[in-house]
C-alpha cells in the first residue's frame, strides 16, 4: 500500500467514524427555558400566560419539544383552572412538537439562522402538522433557540374558551426560548 | 408682549418635548398601568363604556373581585368562583341586562379655611347604572342624586331637576343609544363621558378640570364612535353641547377624542385632542371662546405592583395665552387591594385678556401634590383618603367610603 493509499484509507476510516459519531450525536436541553402564550379576546382583551419545564430531546433523528401543561399560569388562578379544563390536562398533561432533525438548519459556530419548518404538534390528544418559525444561534456545541408558532385550538378538538360572555380567539400564539446541546 | 408670548409658547412646548423624550426611553420598560399587568390593556372587557368607567360587565365584576380587592388568607381549593351578580352576588341579572350602582360619601378637612375646617358630605355620589343589549343595539344610562353647595362647579351640569342652592337634585350623567357594529366598533349617541386623556376616578385632578373632561358632570350630548383592538383603542366624539342646562349660548360644541397605542401588556401611550366653542363660557363668562386641549398620555408599569399614569396637555383659548396642564401618578400596590399613590400635577391655564378670569392658575404655574391611600377592603367596598397640597390650597385631607353594586 502506497503512502497515498494509506492516507486515503485513514481518511475514509476517520470520515466514516465521523459520520457514525454524528449519527449518534443527539440534542438535549441544556439550561433554563421559557414558554409563553398569548390569547386575545374581544375589546382588547389579552391573556398572557407562561409555563415551565420545557424539555428538548432527540431520538431516531426526531427532535421533540415537550411542555407540561399542568402548571400553566395566566396570573389569575380561576382563569388557570378554566385553561386546564379546556386543555383537559388530566387526560392530556403534555403538549409536544416533533420535528425531523434533517428539516432544521444548524448554523456554524457563532452564526445565526432564521427560518421556519413544519413539525407534528400534539395537543389535547390530537396530532397535526404545524408550521413554526425559529431563530437559532450556535456557540460551540450549544444552540440558543427562539421559536414561535400559532395554534388554532379548534383544530385540536378544543372548544374556544368563554367565560361570562367573553370568548378568546381560536388562534393562540406561542413563544419559547431554550438552549440545547449537541452531545 | 410678543416676546412674552413666545416664551410662554416655549413653556408649553418644553414639557411636551420632555414627555416625548421620556416616552422614547420607555419602550424597553417592563411597564403596565394598573390593570395592564393582568393583560387588560383596554377597558371594555370589564366596563360597558368602551373607554372605561362606571357600569361593570359580569366579567368585570368577577375580575374586580379576583384582582382588585384585598383577600384575607389563602383561598381554599374548593372555594366557589366569585359570583358575577349584583348586590354582592345576590342577584344575577339576565345576560343582556347590566345593572350597577355607586355610592360615595365624603369628608373634607381644611384647617386653613375658617368656618369650613371640617365637612361631611353624607352623599357625594348615589348613582344607579344600567344597560340593555338588544342584539347589536344598546340602551344605557345612569340616574342619581346630588346635593352641592350654591355656586359649586360640580353636579350642576348633570342636573335633571332645577333645584337651586343646596337643594337635592336628580342627575343623569350618562344616557345613550348605541349600535355595536363589531366587537371592535361601537357607535353611541346621547350624553356621554368625553373621550380624552387618562380616564381616572379623581375628577378634581387638574387635568380633568382644566380640560373639562371629568366623569363627575362634564359629560356632553353628542355622537361617539369607539374602537377597541388588540394594539390600539380610541374614541372620537362630536360634541353637540350639554342640553341639561341653558341657554344655548353656554353650550360648548366641537369634538373630543383620543387614540392610544398598546405596545404590549405593559405599556400604552396615546394622544388626545379636544376643541370646543361656546358663545359664553359657562364657568368664566368669557365671550366667543374657542377652547382647545391637545396632549399625550402614558400608562405603564415598570414592576408587577407599580404602575405609572401620566398626561400632559397644551391648553389654548381665545384671547388668552397658551397654557398647560399635566399630572403624573405612581401607584404602588403594597399588597393586593391596598394602594399607595403619589400624584404630582401642574397647571397654568394661560392669562386671558378678560378681567373676568383672574384667579390663580391663570398666567402662572400652579403645583399640586397628592398622597393617597386606596384600600379595596372587601368585595365592592373601597375606602380612600387623599392628602392634597396645592399652590392655591395648602392642606386638604379628604376621605371617602365607596361601594358599588
Amino acid at each position: 500500500m502506497s503512502l497515498n493509499s494509506k492516507t486515503r484509507f485513514v481518511a475514509i476510516v476517520l470520515g466514516g467514524l465521523g459520520i457514525a459519531l454524528s449519527a449518534q450525536a443527539a440534542l438535549s436541553s441544556a439550561g433554563p427555558s421559557t414558554f409563553e402564550f398569548r390569547a386575545v379576546g374581544p375589546a382588547g382583551l389579552t391573556i398572557n400566560g407562561e409555563g415551565s419545564g420545557l424539555v428538548a430531546t432527540e431520538a431516531g433523528g426526531i427532535v421533540t419539544l415537550v411542555v407540561p401543561l399542568t402548571e400553566l399560569k395566566t396570573g389569575i388562578s380561576l382563569r388557570d383552572d378554566h385553561l386546564k379544563k379546556a386543555l383537559e390536562v388530566t387526560a392530556h398533561p403534555k403538549a409536544n412538537l416533533a420535528v425531523e432533525r434533517s428539516k432544521l438548519t444548524f448554523p456554524a459556530d457563532n452564526k445565526e439562522f432564521d427560518g421556519s419548518a413544519v413539525g407534528q404538534l400534539t395537543l389535547h390528544g390530537v396530532t397535526k402538522p404545524s408550521k413554526f418559525t425559529y431563530k437559532v444561534k450556535r456557540t460551540g456545541s450549544d444552540y440558543h433557540v427562539q421559536a414561535r408558532l400559532e395554534v388554532d385550538i379548534t383544530q385540536f378538538n378544543m372548544e374556544v374558551p368563554c367565560y361570562l360572555g367573553v370568548c378568546v380567539d381560536k388562534n393562540v400564539k406561542v413563544k419559547t426560548a431554550f438552549k440545547v446541546r449537541d452531545n | 408682549m410678543k416676546k412674552e408670548r413666545k416664551s410662554r409658547g416655549l413653556s408649553v412646548l418644553l414639557p411636551l418635548v420632555a414627555f416625548l423624550f421620556v416616552l422614547g426611553f420607555s419602550q424597553n420598560a417592563h411597564a403596565y398601568a394598573w390593570m395592564l399587568q393582568h393583560g387588560y390593556t383596554a377597558c371594555s372587557t370589564c366596563h360597558a363604556d368602551p373607554s372605561g368607567g362606571e357600569l361593570l360587565t359580569p366579567y368585570g365584576r368577577v375580575t374586580s373581585d379576583l384582582l382588585l380587592r384585598m383577600h384575607y388568607g389563602a383561598p381554599a381549593k374548593d372555594d366557589p368562583p366569585p359570583s358575577p351578580g349584583v348586590f354582592w352576588g345576590a342577584w344575577e341579572p339576565p345576560e343582556p341586562l347590566l345593572v350597577s350602582g355607586s355610592y360615595r360619601n365624603l369628608y373634607v378637612i381644611r384647617p386653613d379655611q375658617p368656618g369650613r375646617e371640617v365637612a361631611l358630605v353624607p352623599v357625594m355620589q348615589a348613582d344607579l347604572y344600567g344597560q340593555l343589549r338588544l342584539g347589536k343595539f344598546r340602551l344605557g344610562g345612569s340616574i342619581g342624586l346630588s346635593k352641592v353647595t350654591a355656586g359649586s362647579p360640580h353636579a350642576r351640569a348633570a342636573q335633571v331637576t332645577a333645584g337651586q342652592g343646596n337643594e337635592l337634585n336628580l342627575i343623569a350623567r350618562n344616557y345613550y343609544a348605541g349600535y355595536q357594529f363589531s366587537s371592535e366598533f361601537l357607535l353611541r349617541a346621547g350624553r356621554l363621558n368625553l373621550p380624552f386623556g387618562v380616564r381616572m376616578p379623581e375628577h378634581n385632578v387638574w387635568v380633568r378640570e382644566a380640560t373639562r373632561t371629568d366623569r363627575e358632570s362634564d359629560q356632553q350630548h353628542g355622537l361617539a364612535l369607539a374602537y377597541v383592538g388588540e394594539h390600539m383603542r380610541g374614541e372620537l366624539m362630536g360634541i353637540g353641547g350639554n342640553y341639561q342646562f341653558g341657554p344655548d349660548q353656554f353650550r360648548e360644541r366641537g369634538y373630543s377624542g383620543y387614540v392610544e397605542g398598546i405596545a404590549n401588556s405593559h405599556l400604552a401611550a396615546g394622544i388626545s385632542s379636544k376643541v370646543t366653542f361656546a358663545e359664553v363660557d359657562r364657568l368664566t363668562y368669557e365671550a366667543n371662546t374657542l377652547r382647545q386641549a391637545h396632549g399625550l398620555t402614558l400608562r405603564a408599569a415598570p414592576f408587577d405592583n407599580l404602575s405609572l399614569l401620566a398626561e400632559v396637555n397644551a391648553l389654548f383659548r381665545t384671547n388668552a395665552d397658551a397654557g398647560y396642564v399635566g399630572f403624573a401618578q405612581v401607584n404602588y400596590e403594597a399588597i393586593q387591594g391596598f394602594h399607595v399613590l403619589l400624584t404630582g400635577e401642574v397647571l397654568d391655564q394661560g392669562l386671558g385678556q378678560s378681567a373676568l378670569v383672574t384667579s390663580t392658575g391663570y398666567g402662572e404655574p400652579n403645583l399640586g401634590g397628592w398622597l393617597s391611600l386606596d384600600w379595596f377592603f372587601f368585595k365592592q367596598l373601597e375606602f380612600r383618603t387623599d392628602l392634597i397640597t396645592r399652590t392655591t390650597d395648602k392642606f386638604t385631607l379628604i376621605g371617602q367610603l365607596h361601594f358599588y353594586l
